[in-house]
């Protein structure tokens, strides 16, 4: 059973209670197949959508780009909200780290590589800076909204709300790698070292600990606060990558960009499976919630274009219904209430 | 219950996807996808009428859509999508010509045909093939700067003293393009003008609004206010009638007469400028038909039932700017 792999008991006395489990466990299996027939079978009708609207089938990659910028951001999300924590912050860094480079290159002529690279340390450090917060005792939630301000604020003071445009051909050349957008390229690489980092390594099952219940994992010897700061910083440093590989498309820097991208991004995390309150879910899962979510805005968008009724505010009123939908039969087809 | 659900789920979605094949059987006409700045104003509600009417005229296959706030990244999404599902032809208003240059390029590596229209993008980056603008930018801001200089003159008022622009989003062109023009014409026509730093509160009513009574506090001097977009020039007049200085202010600027019309009529504003929105619209639509079409010729012509157009080699003139007042404003329905 999934969810009892992180917790860092004895492997003699787990394996009994799991024995114990074995009928309550088949059922468990059914149901979880249920769970997941809505979600993928939402993500096969909103494809079928998108591919019956699609007339220029090479021009869809750039449809889902930025939806691998919120995959990306959502994968960086994923161990924090395992944890039982959450991160607001992650569209302010975005610009914040846009801007750092945007004034580094334009106002201050350092090389674009330089900028970039500063922009990268800015996402590590303002990450840091929120697992700082955290670890000092303040809630994830009140710690990231205050950031989420901040950084903004900063972002916005650092470029006198004015947006950086113009950079090097040979650094916006970057922005597709084998024909392939550089943010699909992020993508993949965020999620394979999360799925190691989660589901492969001793830190992995810390994070699980820590979700299910702090105060025993911390019992059990876990360093949860180094677990957190690692977590923020991480997403902070992804948040840094996906500014820069934003910069690279669309050769400008916005200090008021990515707004509620972080909500995009904890939907995506949510829809996938994963428990807002921490201790249950998988990486994985999170990109099959990006995939749902991406598709269905795409999709409905399609749509609006020969269905009236679906304006832009008619849309957000559909993938809400649908989302509640997924988030309330995962809950009750997982059983958590009958726990 | 449970084996309900599954079933429900299954006829929703056998709906959605017969009723998506339906609508999207093939048009023969083209497809244009025209894009404002923003949904849900009145300047691009009434473009919309324009371009719908221009649209049943030549029998074409018109979508009329753009991002609720007025931000380029919303923009980019949706040219995006567009693009992918086969639009022949993207007319776009973009919020900032820099960011939305790039997606205009591939746009046309992608075969589709694309012009800009009310503001322009970076042109060289962007390789729209035309701008239709609605009037001369220079004429434009000129015509601003005088009908202000002209009506403190027949106050019997000097010029010396403050002034403000509000604009809308940093990143207009159109608007930074007339700003220029503006200072421009003060500079050389009106040194006593002395303009204060500009305001950009979005293209937000509210915000507008607020940010101009506060300038109105604090600029004891301040003698005229434009307001640069259909949003803010009512949001001005509005901050300066109720801080009751409009016989001290001069409030002018661009905005539609249905906006504008109280103001004109209790004496907070007498002059406004503009062009004809609906017209605009409608000709853009046109413009985009023939560019598709490859008919599209130098000169003077009447394109429909607009009358006198210049089309130059990548850009398009409506018009003459129109200046509003008591006489004529009732004139027009938009």
């Amino acid at each position: 059973v999934e969810e009892t792999h992180g917790v860092n008991t004895h492997d003699a006395s787990a394996r009994a209670a799991a024995s114990q489990l074995e009928p309550a466990s088949k059922r468990f299996d059914r149901r979880r197949c249920l769970a997941r027939l809505l979600p993928w079978s939402l993500l096969a009708l909103a494809l079928i959508l998108v591919f019956s609207q699609v007339q220029r089938p090479s021009l869809l990659m750039s449809v889902w780009v930025p939806w691998a910028e919120v995959g990306c951001l959502a994968i960086a999300m994923t161990p924090i909200i395992l944890v039982g924590g959450i991160d607001l912050s992650v569209g302010s860094m975005v610009a914040l780290c846009g801007v750092v480079a945007g004034v580094l290159h334009h106002q201050f002529d350092w090389s674009i590589q330089a900028a970039a690279c500063a922009a990268l340390f800015a996402g590590f450090a303002a990450g840091g800076a929120n697992g700082l917060l955290v670890v000092a005792g303040m809630p994830p939630l009140v710690a990231t909204l205050a950031t989420m301000a901040f950084y903004r604020g900063l972002a916005m003071t650092f470029s006198s709300a004015e947006r950086f445009a113009g950079f090097p051909d040979g650094f916006l050349s970057w922005s597709t790698v084998f024909g392939v957008p550089a943010q699909f390229w992020l993508l993949g690489l965020t999620f394979l070292i999360a799925v190691t980092v989660v589901h492969g390594t001793r830190f992995g099952r810390w994070c699980y600990a820590i979700g299910d219940n702090r105060l025993a994992a911390r019992f059990a010897a876990v360093p949860d606060k180094r677990v957190d700061g690692c977590l923020y910083a991480a997403s902070g440093l992804v948040a840094a990558l996906v500014a820069v590989l934003n910069m690279m498309r669309h050769n400008v820097a916005i200090p008021d960009a990515h707004m509620g991208v972080e909500l995009q991004a904890i939907a995506c995390v949510v829809v996938g499976g994963t428990l807002i309150t921490g201790g249950r879910g998988s990486v994985p899962r999170t990109l099959l919630g990006v995939a749902v979510i991406s598709n269905l805005d795409i999709a409905l968008q399609f749509l609006s274009t020969s269905v009236p009724l679906l304006t832009t505010e008619s849309r957000l009123v559909v993938i809400g219904i649908l989302l509640i939908t997924v988030a309330i039969w995962g809950e009750r087809m997982e059983g958590i209430r009958d726990r | 219950m449970k084996n309900v659900v599954p079933r429900l789920m299954l006829v929703c979605s056998a709906c959605v996807v017969i009723g998506c094949n339906r609508s999207s059987t093939p048009d023969s006409g083209i497809r244009i996808g025209m894009m404002p700045k923003l949904v849900g104003i009145a300047f691009f509600d009434a473009a919309e009428r324009g371009a719908r009417e221009a649209a049943d005229e030549l029998g074409l296959q018109l979508v009329y859509d753009g991002p609720t706030d007025a931000r380029s990244e919303d923009q980019i999404r949706m040219l995006d999508g567009w693009l992918a599902q086969g639009f022949d032809v993207l007319a776009v208003a973009p919020n900032d010509p820099e960011g939305i240059s790039r997606t205009l390029k591939s746009a046309r590596d992608a075969g589709a045909t694309v012009l800009t229209w009310d503001t322009d993008a970076n042109p060289e980056l962007s390789t729209r093939q035309v701008f239709v603008n609605q009037a001369e930018s220079q004429a434009i801001a000129f015509a601003l700067v005088d009908v202000m200089a002209e009506g403190i003159q027949a106050r019997g008022e000097q010029l010396a003293g403050d002034y403000l622009i509000v604009s809308g989003t940093p990143t207009a062109a159109n608007q930074n393009v007339w700003m220029d023009f503006m200072r421009q014409r003060i500079e050389d026509t009106y040194p006593d003008m002395k303009l204060l730093p500009h305001l950009i509160p979005g293209e937000d009513q509210q915000k507008a609004q607020e940010q101009t009574a506060e300038a109105i506090s604090a600029h004891p001097q301040l003698k005229g206010i434009w307001g640069i977009t259909t949003v803010s020039l009512p949001a001005a007049a509005k901050a300066t009638r109720d801080a009751d200085e409009a016989d001290q202010i001069y409030v002018t600027g661009v905005s539609l007469p249905s906006m504008m019309r109280e103001f004109v009529q209790d004496g907070t504003v007498e002059k406004f400028v503009l062009w004809d929105v609906v017209d605009l619209g409608y000709l853009t639509v046109h413009i985009a038909k023939r560019l598709h079409d490859g008919t599209l010729e130098k000169g003077t012509f009447d394109i429909g039932r607009v009358k006198g157009v210049e089309v130059r080699e990548s850009e398009v003139i409506l018009g003459t700017p129109i200046v509003f007042d008591k006489s004529n404003i009732d004139d027009y329905s938009f």
